[in-house]
């Protein structure tokens, strides 16, 4: 090891600078800003006096957070088949998680506005049922906006857990059945930690699309639930009030970057990282 | 593989079988549904389809009808091409050099180079007009392709990281004592040992630039029309099938790389 | 890292970037040609196939490039001096704000050929006016009786649950508000009876979308069966087989001229006029007069079309209301944000 990796990585380590640091360094300084240009935290003030952008943000992480518990416990029964399954079968289930990555967000998020739509086949099979007396709109409400975020965000929790369980060797969990160890005591002790690092690296991915995701908010939200996405947006290109998006944008930078740290964190917990 | 004795163990094979299964479905029916629509002989997206008729692709193929469409594909995929070039050439390296700094060096540059992943790219699209604007930079498609590289380098580096982290350095120390250069041993040794990490990474990058809207709506300017871009503008006031069509031709396309891929890769997985 | 210093590194690095050659190819803005924003979709579409054509045969490249009039606004003040449009397409509630922030120029009538073909209310000391965009009440046939205007909306039960709204950013629906306003007892600078009217009708609202193009999703998808719309809008609609109708309301149609204006700086001014002398010849304009987009012309060589005519008689046109855009403007922020507000669940 006593080669220098310095030259392969003052490239990128220069972009990041320029085209990343930079950027966020001045969007900083522009939401310290006002509209004349004179330094004030007015942008931030209002922000946080004003009970409704605060409840905006509440409302972004909450959904964030949401999104992430719905689609672990989707996700879990999958990777857990993937574990059981055969190389063949296997093969098959990676390209069925690639296959929604391969649609278009926009396409996704207009098949649900069909599906959960109020001629929709949802719609109709309750009304067949007997469950629902007339046809109805499930759409723009909080409950189905995070359902359809669980589905656009699956594949990014699911491929880092397959790929985990793809690297590993079925050793530890076959000693455990050797060991007279039931199916379920072998998930807990053995096949969650060993998933763990998968599940939080998708966590953090799963969280950052569902807070951020402009398209699918919006359309399957509707125009009367905000958060901060629509927000921003308003703020930019129909109020053209810069410095107070500049500072809403970096009041989701910070929640995001506090998590992601959390997380992060959490993944680097020696019980958490020791199977890895 | 599993084998049921105890009740509780029907309880984990319906489980991971049962709900698997559902949960795969879960996953995969919008994406059927939006495939099913594009085949339809109706004028909008339905569901269930008016009837079976190829018409939407014809419309989708037809340059008459359908050019505004045809230069979007041609600027998102230049800029997917662009992009999946300049992550190979920044974030492979980095992700190799990475490895070779000391323990403590590689902690600080690490999450730097992670950062822009879990950023809101909807924040870094805002800071890149601001900042390009303050630079006397108006939007451009080169600024695109600058974004999307800086958004999506980090999948590059993961993808190659996760390769690069394992490799045995004794192979690289061999080379040493023959007296080859270590950028000669890189490209000889290192480089293609990374290349399933590189050809992963090229796969998400590429769909992910491909699919992006947030950066590319801040930094575009107006000639670079882009497809996910133009694809909710048409389907948002119209409902233009043609859409479901553009993701029918896209997973089509895909699936016949995947089969191909599998058919040549098969050889060198079993050694 | 102080800003001036991060902002000349960062300017540095950047102005490198030319060099390697990424930027020259597209940014050399080809001396013959303009790019003009429009409208997404139906005036993009009908835009590129009819106007740019004569544009070209005047030797100028026509680029239409899709963006709504509050984009295009956005774009403009995103890059002031350096306009990413030439030529931009907007109605008197953008208009006004891009004269007061400097983003457009007065342009020189003796320029355009045709300008004395205009009617006179279509020429506008920043540009000529190209259609008359006439706003109504969108109604499915199938699902809800005829609506009488804006109150029986609120006030019959049988619109509950089927109508639409937006907020003050579009056009159609702050002009909307504000005839609403008026029958409530508000106007133009009192929005407060809409707010009340909003707020405890809440529950019986449709949808509340998030623009005017959402509208027409929710529409044609049965989710919605009334809507604030122009009549280019139902032309839109009834063109996708939609089962669509136009009312104008009794208290009178809000009516907003859609003008091409030339952006301050743009980079080819003379094929900017060369763009709007096209877009108000007879030629165009008898050829956008037909369906799917059914503009009213503003040339007077060009006679409305039946289509046309059914969605406005001889006496609806003296029915035509001009709001007061100057008034909307100056609150438009505020009741944007109250609308946001009010309408949050």
């Amino acid at each position: 090891m006593n080669r220098n990796g310095l030259p392969f990585l003052l490239p990128m380590l220069a972009l990041s600078l320029a085209g990343f640091v930079l950027p966020l360094a001045l969007l900083g300084v522009f939401s310290f800003v006002d509209t004349s240009g004179s330094p004030t935290l007015a942008n931030y003030q209002r922000l946080f006096a004003d009970p409704f952008v605060l409840s905006v943000l509440v409302d972004t992480i909450a959904l964030g957070f949401k999104v992430v518990a719905l689609t672990t416990l989707i996700a879990l029964p999958i990777t857990l088949l993937y574990w059981h399954a055969s190389p063949a079968l296997r093969r098959v289930i990676v390209f069925l998680t690639l296959l929604p990555m391969l649609t278009s967000n926009v396409v996704r998020t207009f098949a649900w506005i069909v599906i959960l739509g109020r001629q929709g086949p949802i719609s109709q099979a309750l009304v067949e049922l007997g469950l629902a007396p007339a046809p109805r709109s499930l759409l723009f409400n909080e409950t189905a906006l995070v359902v359809v975020l669980a589905q656009i965000e699956l594949p990014l929790l699911v491929l880092p857990v397959m790929a985990v369980i793809a690297r590993s060797d079925g050793a530890l969990s076959a000693a455990a059945q050797t060991l007279g160890a039931g199916p379920w005591r072998i998930l807990v002790t053995v096949l969650l930690p060993m998933m763990a690092p998968g599940f939080l690296a998708g966590w953090v991915l799963v969280f950052a699309g569902a807070t951020t995701s402009y398209v699918t908010q919006s359309v399957i939200g509707g125009a009367r639930l905000i958060y901060l996405p629509q927000f921003v947006y308003r703020e930019v290109g129909v109020l053209f009030q810069w410095p107070s998006a500049a500072a809403v944008a970096f009041v989701l930078l910070a929640a995001t970057s506090l998590i992601m740290l959390a997380m992060t964190a959490a993944a680097r917990h020696p019980r958490l990282a020791g199977h890895a | 593989m599993l084998e049921a004795h105890r009740p509780s163990d029907w309880a984990y094979r319906l489980f991971v079988y049962g709900v698997g299964g559902l949960a795969i479905l879960f996953m995969v029916a919008p994406v059927a549904v939006g495939l099913a629509m594009s085949f339809t002989s109706g004028q909008t997206l339905k569901f269930p389809p008016d009837g079976f008729s190829l018409r939407w692709y014809q419309a989708l193929l037809d340059p008459a009808q359908s050019a505004p469409i045809h230069t979007a594909i041609s600027h998102s995929l230049q800029i997917a091409v662009l992009a999946v070039i300049g992550t190979v050439l920044l974030a492979a390296p980095a992700a190799y050099g990475v490895t070779r700094l000391k323990p403590a060096a590689s902690a600080a540059v690490e999450p730097l180079m992670l950062a822009p992943l879990v950023l809101p790219s909807l924040v870094y699209g805002l800071a890149a007009l601001i900042a390009s604007g303050r630079a006397g930079l108006s939007p451009s498609f080169g600024l695109v392709v600058v974004g999307h590289i800086v958004v999506f380098g980090p999948l590059m580096y993961r993808a190659c990281a996760a390769i690069t982290q394992r490799l045995d350095p004794s192979l690289e120390e061999a080379s040493a004592l023959l007296g080859v250069s270590q950028f000669k041993t890189f490209l000889r040794v290192t480089l293609p040992l990374m290349l399933p990490g590189i050809f992963a990474g090229m796969f998400l990058v590429f769909m992910q630039s491909l699919d992006n809207v947030s950066v590319t709506l801040f930094l575009a300017d107006p000639r670079t029309t882009v497809l996910p871009l133009r694809m909710f503008q048409m389907i948002e006031e119209s409902l233009d099938v043609r859409v479901a069509a553009i993701s029918g031709l896209l997973i089509g396309t895909v699936f016949l790389c995947l089969l191909v891929s599998w058919r040549v890769l098969e050889p060198r997985r079993q050694h | 890292m102080t800003s001036a210093l991060s902002r000349r590194q960062f300017a540095a690095g950047l102005a490198s970037l030319p060099a390697l050659g990424v930027f020259s190819t597209r940014q050399a803005r080809a001396a013959g040609s303009v790019v003009a924003a429009a409208f997404p979709n139906a005036w993009e579409d009908a835009y590129r196939k009819i106007v740019a054509p004569l544009v070209a045969a005047q030797g100028t490249q026509l680029v239409v490039s899709p963006a709504l009039a509050q984009d295009q606004l956005a774009k403009l003040l995103a890059s002031p001096g350096k306009p990413s449009f030439d030529a931009v397409l907007m109605s008197p509630g953008q208009t006004a704000e891009a004269v007061s922030r400097g983003l457009i120029e007065k342009i020189d009538p003796s320029k355009l050929k045709n300008w004395d073909k205009l009617e006179a209310s279509a020429r506008t000391e920043y540009g000529p006016n190209v259609t008359v965009e006439i706003n109504g009440i969108a109604y499915n046939p199938t699902m809800v009786p005829k609506p009488a205007g804006y109150k029986d909306l609120f006030e019959n039960k049988a619109y509950d649950g089927k109508v639409a709204w937006i907020g003050f950013g579009s056009n159609t629906a702050a002009m909307a508000w504000v005839e609403i306003a008026k029958l409530y007892g508000g106007g133009e600078d009192n929005m407060e009876p809409v707010f009340k009217l909003l707020a405890s009708h809440m529950p019986k609202v449709g949808a509340i979308a998030n623009n005017g193009s959402a509208q027409m999703t929710m529409f044609q998808q049965g989710e919605i069966g009334v809507f604030m719309a122009s009549t280019g809008n139902v032309a839109r609609l009834k063109s996708l087989g939609v089962p669509c109708e136009f009312v104008h309301p009794i208290s009178g149609s809000p009516s907003v001229p859609v003008t091409i204006h030339l952006a301050k700086g743009a980079a080819n001014p003379e094929g900017v006029y060369q763009y709007m002398d096209a877009a108000i010849s007879a030629e165009a304009q008898s050829k956008l007069a037909l369906p799917p987009t059914e503009m009213i012309p503003t040339n007077s060589d060009v006679p409305l079309t039946p289509g046309i005519k059914s969605f406005v008689s001889e006496d609806d046109l003296k029915k035509l209301v001009y709001p007061d855009w100057a008034k909307i403007n100056a609150k438009r922020a505020a009741w944007t944000a109250e609308f946001d507000r009010v309408v949050r669940k």
